[in-house]
C-alpha cells in the first residue's frame, strides 16, 4: 500500500523536492546586517554649591569591542548666560574639569561634546528655583517630635537629604521624588534617627533631567535625559545648608 | 467515475424515484458494551447494500431514507468485535436499534474502521486532530501525563520552551484559544504549579480534539483554535477504578453504575506537603512546605427514557500557598487560585431527525490572596479577583434528508469580571466588568455528491452588548475525495472574539491570564482564515495531511511593549493587526499497541503596532515533534512486553532581542563629587536575533503488573535524555576587572528529569 502510495506521487517528487527547498531556504531566520554606531555618552551633574563642574565623557560600545576608553581628545565646553569655559581631561579616565563659575538659580546651562568619528553631543538643563527652610532655622534646637519643613522648590523634582557631623556625612544621604502637590515638604526628624550634637542638614534638588535619568529608566532602556546626538544625563542641582542643634 | 461511484450514483437515482411513502429509517446509538461509554464516528452498514451511515460524536446515528425491506445492520469499529442486527424497515416508520460492541484485542477481519477514518470520510473538518486518553498517558511526560503538554505534539501547535505549558497554535496567541471541558469554558488551563501543569486530570478525560484553524460556526469567541475535552462518561455496566501514585501527585478514579446512569469521580492531589510535614514532625526537624494543588471532576449520566439523558459535570481545583508557619510574629499570607466550573446537558431526540443537545454553564476562575497579622489587625488585607460567566446553549442537528443535516443553535452567555480589595478601613471594590453576548449559528452539512463532494457553508451571527456591536462570522467547509483514499479540503472563514487579556502574551511564564471583557473603545478584534490541504489514507490505519494556511488579524488588542507583565486597563492596550502563514505536516500511524506520528509546522507570524512591524516572541519558523510507541521486544528480559514511548523535539530558535552594544550607567556615590557605574546593554530590534535549535529526546517506559491480585503497571519518564541544554535566554555577565562581556545562555531544563509512579486498576 505504502508503494502504491508512494508510485502515485512520484511524479510530483522533483516539484516537491523545489517546494521543500524553496522553503527551507526562505525560513532561515535573518540576522542584523547593520553595523554598530558608537555615540557619546555623558553624565554631568552640576551642582551650585561645588567649586569646578565635572562631566563624565564615555560612548558606547560593541559587544565584541576591545578597545576600551579612548576619549582622552574630546572638546567639551558649557555655557551659561556669563561664560563660556571648555573642560579639561582630570587625573581620572573620563572626568572633565572646567573652572570655577557661579551657577544661578532659573539659569539654562548647555555642553557640547565633540570626538573624533561620534555624532556631537548637546545638552541642556535649568537650574532649579531655591527652595527655603521653614524649620529649622539656623542655631535652632531640634528634637525627635519636630519636623523639619521647607518651602518647595517651583522645578525642583528630587529632594536629596545629608546630614553632616563635622563635615563627614554622618548619618545619611536620601533622595525623595517630589510626587506630593503640597508646598511645603515635611521631613519628621524621628524617622532621621540623628544623632546628639551640631549638625549640618544639606539638601539638594535635582531639576527633572535628573529624576527622568534615576527613576524612569529601567535596565532595558538607555537614557536620554536632557541630551541630544548621544546618550546620558545632563542635570543640575540647586544646594543649600542649615546648621541646628539636635538633643533627642 | 469508477463503477463503486457509479453504483452509489445509480442507488441515489433509484431512491429518489421511489415514492416517500416507501421509505422508513433506522436510529439508536452505539455504545461500549463493557463500559457504556459512547462509541463516537462508528461505522453502521446494511449487508449488502452500498448504504449505511456513521454514529455522531455522541454515538448517535440515524439512517435516513432506507427503502421499506429486510436488512441486516453491521456496527463496525476497530477493536470491537462487530454487531449484526436484522430489522425490518417500515414504510413511514422509523425503527430504533441501539447497539452495544464488545471490546477484542484479536484482529477481526474486514474490520478497519477507525474514528478518524470515518471522520475522514464522512465529516468535512480541516486542521482536526484528536487524542485519546489512551495516548495522552503513553507520552513522555515531566511527572504527570499533561494534556496540554501532549497537545503541543499537533501540527501547528508550538510550545515556547521545554516547560511551557502554553499553546501557540498556527501564530496565535494562548489568549486566542478556546478551551473547553465538557462545555464548560477554562477561563486558565495551565495554572497548576506555577503554570507547569494543566487542569485538566488525564484519568477523567475520554478524548481531547484540537481545531488548529477553521473550526465550525458551533465554536465561537475565539481568533485561532478549539480544545474541546470531553471527559469520560463513567462505567455504566460495572463499578471499576484507578489509583496511582506519581512524583507529584497521587490520583484516584472510581466510576460505576447508578440506576438509569453512571457516575465518575477522579481526583489529584500533590502531596509532597503532607510529606514534609510528616518528616518535620517525626524527626523534629523544622522544615515546612506550604503549597499544594489540587483538583478533581465529578460527572453523573441519568438516562430516564432512551430520548433523554442528562449529564451533571463538575470540576474544580486550586494551588495554594500557605505562609502561616513561615513568619514569626502570627503573620500568615495565604495565595490560592483556581478553576472550578459544573454544566448541566440535557441530551433529547426530539424524534430521528432531531437530536439536541440542550446545556446549562457556570465557569469561574478566581485569585485570593490574604495577609493576616495577628498581632496588628489593622495590617490585615485581603485581595480577590474572578471572572465568572454563565451560559445557556441549545444545539440543534437536524437531519433533513439523506444529503442534508443541519446543525444550529444558540447561545448566551453573561461574564463579569470583580476585584474587591478589603483592608481595615472597609472594601474597594473596583466597578465589575460586565458584558452579555448572544449569539446564534446555522451550519448545512451538505453532502453535495456522496461520496466525492461535501460542503459546510455556516454563519455565526453574534450580538455583543458593550457597545452595542453586531457581527457575523461568515465560514466555509469543502471536502473533496478524488480518490476513495485522498481527499482535498479546504476552509475559510471570520472569527470573532469578545474577550482580551491585559498580560504580555510573549512571557515565558505566566500563571494565569488577565481576561477582561472587551470595551467600548475598541473595535472586536477578529481574524480570517483560509486553509487548504490534502488527507491521504495509507491502509487504514495511517493518516497523512499537509494543510497551508494563512491567517489575517484585525483590530488585536496588545500590551504595550516594555510593560513586562499587564497593561492596565483595557484602554491602554495598543491596537495592532498582523498575519501568520504556513504549513503542517502530520503522519500519524495507529496499529494495534503501536503508535506513531510525525508532526511538522512551518510557520511565519507577524504582528504590527503603529508602523512597526516585528516577529513576536512566539514566532517558530520550525517545529518537528516524532512520537513513537512500540512494545518492548522479548529479548530484553526486564522489560520484556512494557511499552515503551518516544518523543523527539527539533524546534527553532524564537526571536528574541539581543545586546548589539553596552554603556555605562553613570550615578554618584552619598559624596556628590564621587561618581561610579555599571555595565548596562544596548538591545537591538526585538526579532532580529534568533535562539539556537531546540531538541530533546523524552521516553516512557510502562509495563503492566500484578499488585496485590490487582492489575496494574510501573512507569518511568525521562525528558531530556541526553542532557541538552534548550537556550531560553541570554544574559550578559561582566568581569569587572577586564570589563568585557560575556554572553551566558540560561536553559530550563539542562538535565535529565526522571520520574516514575505506579497505577493501580481495580
Amino acid at each position: 500500500m505504502t508503494k502504491k502510495f508512494l508510485s502515485s506521487y512520484r511524479g510530483y517528487t522533483p516539484i516537491l523536492i523545489l517546494a521543500v527547498g524553496i522553503m527551507l531556504f526562505s525560513a532561515c531566520p535573518k540576522t542584523p546586517g547593520e553595523d554598530f554606531q558608537s555615540e557619546l555618552n555623558v553624565f554631568g551633574v552640576i551642582r551650585s554649591d561645588r567649586g569646578a563642574q565635572f562631566i563624565i565623557v564615555d560612548r558606547t560600545y560593541a559587544m565584541d569591542d576591545t578597545m576600551g576608553w579612548d576619549l582622552e581628545n574630546a572638546f567639551v565646553t558649557m555655557t551659561g548666560d556669563t561664560f563660556c569655559d571648555t573642560f579639561h581631561l582630570w587625573e581620572y579616565e573620563r572626568e572633565f574639569r572646567g573652572f570655577y563659575h557661579p551657577l544661578e538659580t532659573g539659569q539654562t546651562y548647555n555642553i557640547m561634546v565633540a570626538a573624533d568619528g561620534l555624532d556631537t553631543l548637546w545638552g541642556e538643563t535649568t537650574m532649579p528655583g531655591a527652595y527655603a527652610f521653614i524649620f529649622p532655622q539656623p542655631g535652632d534646637t531640634v528634637d525627635n517630635s519636630d519636623t523639619i519643613i521647607i518651602r518647595k522648590s517651583p522645578e525642583g523634582k528630587v529632594y536629596e537629604f545629608r546630614l553632616y557631623q563635622n563635615d563627614t556625612i554622618a548619618v545619611m544621604g536620601m533622595s525623595y521624588p517630589d510626587f506630593l502637590t503640597d508646598t511645603l515638604f515635611r521631613l519628621p526628624v524621628e524617622e532621621m534617627n540623628l544623632p546628639e550634637g551640631d549638625l549640618r542638614l544639606e539638601i539638594a534638588v535635582y531639576d527633572s533631567n535628573f529624576f527622568n535619568y534615576q527613576y524612569q529608566y529601567g535596565s532595558n532602556e538607555y537614557p536620554q535625559c536632557g541630551v541630544s546626538g548621544g546618550l546620558g544625563a545632563f542635570c543640575s542641582a540647586y544646594v543649600n545648608s542649615v546648621n541646628f542643634y539636635f538633643q533627642p | 467515475m469508477n463503477s463503486k461511484k457509479a453504483l452509489l450514483f445509480l442507488l441515489f437515482i433509484t431512491r429518489t424515484l421511489i415514492a416517500a411513502s416507501d421509505l422508513g429509517g433506522v436510529n439508536g446509538f452505539v455504545n461500549d458494551a463493557a463500559n457504556g461509554e459512547k462509541l463516537s464516528y462508528c461505522n453502521i452498514s446494511l449487508e449488502n447494500t452500498q448504504l449505511g451511515g456513521v454514529s455522531n460524536d455522541k454515538g448517535y446515528y440515524y439512517l435516513a431514507g432506507l427503502p421499506a425491506g429486510p436488512y441486516r445492520l453491521v456496527f463496525s469499529y476497530i477493536g470491537y468485535e462487530p454487531v449484526a442486527r436484522d430489522v425490518v424497515v417500515l414504510p413511514e416508520q422509523v425503527i430504533t436499534v441501539n447497539a452495544e460492541l464488545r471490546p477484542t484485542t484479536i484482529e477481526i477481519k474486514g474490520v478497519t474502521a477507525t474514528a478518524e477514518r470515518t471522520r475522514f470520510e464522512r465529516t468535512v473538518e480541516v486542521s482536526h486532530t484528536t487524542m485519546s486518553r489512551r495516548e495522552i498517558k503513553a507520552i513522555p511526560v515531566l511527572f504527570e501525563p499533561d494534556l496540554i503538554k501532549s497537545m503541543q505534539l499537533m501540527p501547528g501547535v508550538m510550545p515556547l520552551h521545554d516547560l511551557s505549558n502554553k499553546m501557540y497554535v498556527r501564530g496565535g496567541s494562548p489568549d486566542e484559544n478556546l478551551v473547553l471541558l465538557d462545555g464548560i469554558i477554562v477561563y486558565n488551563p495551565t495554572t497548576h504549579l506555577f503554570g507547569l501543569f494543566s487542569t485538566f486530570n488525564p484519568d477523567a478525560v475520554s478524548e481531547a480534539g484540537l481545531y488548529a484553524g477553521g473550526f465550525p460556526v458551533k465554536y465561537g469567541d475565539r481568533l485561532s483554535s478549539v480544545l474541546d475535552v470531553t471527559t469520560k462518561e463513567g462505567n455504566s455496566k460495572k463499578y471499576t477504578g484507578e489509583a496511582s501514585v506519581g512524583l507529584v501527585t497521587s490520583k484516584l478514579m472510581f466510576e460505576g453504575p447508578i440506576p438509569k446512569g453512571s457516575v465518575l469521580l477522579s481526583g489529584r492531589r500533590t502531596y509532597f506537603d503532607a510529606l514534609v510535614w510528616a518528616y518535620a514532625h517525626v524527626f523534629k526537624k523544622d522544615v515546612n512546605l506550604p503549597y499544594y494543588f489540587y483538583d478533581g471532576v465529578g460527572k453523573v449520566n441519568f438516562n430516564p427514557s432512551p430520548e433523554n439523558r442528562f449529564t451533571l459535570t463538575g470540576f474544580g481545583g486550586s494551588d495554594v500557598i500557605n505562609l502561616a508557619d513561615e513568619f514569626s510574629g502570627g503573620t500568615q499570607i495565604e495565595l490560592n487560585w483556581g478553576n472550578q466550573g459544573a454544566s448541566l446537558r440535557w441530551r433529547r431526540v426530539f424524534n430521528p431527525k432531531l437530536y439536541a443537545e440542550m446545556l446549562g454553564v457556570w465557569s469561574n476562575f478566581f485569585t485570593h490572596f490574604r495577609y493576616t497579622d495577628n498581632t496588628d489587625s489593622t495590617q490585615n488585607m485581603h485581595f480577590f479577583e474572578e471572572i465568572r460567566s454563565y451560559q445557556a446553549k441549545g444545539d440543534f442537528s437536524y437531519i433533513m434528508d439523506p444529503r442534508h443535516t443541519l446543525e444550529f443553535g444558540l447561545q448566551a452567555e453573561n461574564l463579569l469580571v470583580a476585584e474587591r480589595w478589603t483592608v481595615e478601613s472597609g472594601d474597594y471594590n473596583r466597578p465589575a466588568l460586565k458584558s452579555n453576548l448572544i449569539d446564534a449559528y446555522i451550519q448545512d452539512n451538505w453532502a453535495l455528491a456522496p461520496p466525492v463532494l461535501y460542503l459546510t457553508p455556516g454563519l455565526r451571527v453574534m450580538h455583543y452588548f458593550v457597545g452595542n456591536r453586531l457581527r457575523a462570522d461568515p465560514r466555509l467547509g469543502l471536502k473533496y475525495l478524488f480518490q476513495p483514499n485522498s481527499s482535498f479540503n479546504f476552509s475559510i472563514g471570520k472569527y470573532s472574539q469578545f474577550l482580551v487579556t491585559l498580560n504580555n502574551q510573549e512571557s515565558f511564564f505566566s500563571i494565569f491570564d488577565f481576561w477582561r471583557p472587551l470595551d467600548k473603545l475598541h473595535e472586536p478584534p477578529y481574524s480570517v482564515h483560509a486553509i487548504a490541504g490534502v488527507e491521504q489514507w495509507i491502509g487504514e490505519g495511517t493518516r497523512f495531511t499537509v494543510e497551508t494556511y494563512f491567517k489575517k488579524y484585525y483590530n488585536l488588542l496588545i500590551p504595550r511593549q516594555g510593560d513586562m507583565f499587564f497593561s492596565e486597563p483595557t484602554e491602554s492596550l495598543d491596537v495592532g493587526d498582523g498575519y501568520a502563514f504556513g504549513l503542517d505536516i502530520y503522519l500519524k500511524k495507529d496499529w494495534k499497541q503501536y503508535f506513531g506520528w510525525a508532526s511538522y509546522s512551518l510557520g511565519y507570524t507577524r504582528r504590527r503596532v503603529g508602523d512597526k512591524e516585528y516577529f513576536p516572541g512566539y514566532d517558530r519558523r520550525h517545529n518537528l515533534n516524532l512520537v513513537a510507541g512500540v512494545v518492548v521486544p522479548r529479548q530484553i528480559p526486564l522489560f520484556r512486553g512494557a511499552n515503551l514511548s518516544l518523543r523527539w523535539y527539533l524546534g527553532s530558535g524564537l526571536p528574541y532581542a539581543d545586546a548589539v552594544g553596552r554603556y555605562a550607567y553613570y550615578y554618584t556615590y552619598f559624596d556628590p563629587n564621587e561618581w561610579g557605574y555599571e555595565w548596562r546593554v544596548i538591545k537591538g530590534p526585538r526579532d532580529a536575533f534568533r535562539l539556537p535549535l531546540s531538541h530533546r529526546l523524552d521516553l516512557h517506559l510502562e509495563k503492566n503488573i500484578r499488585i496485590f491480585g490487582l492489575l496494574g503497571s510501573w512507569y518511568l519518564d525521562v525528558m531530556n535524555v541526553y542532557a541538552r541544554k534548550n537556550v531560553l535566554f541570554y544574559q550578559w555577565e561582566y568581569d569587572y576587572i577586564s570589563e568585557y562581556p560575556r554572553k551566558v545562555g540560561y536553559s530550563v531544563l539542562p538535565i535529565p528529569i526522571p520520574s516514575l509512579g505506579i497505577n493501580i486498576r481495580f
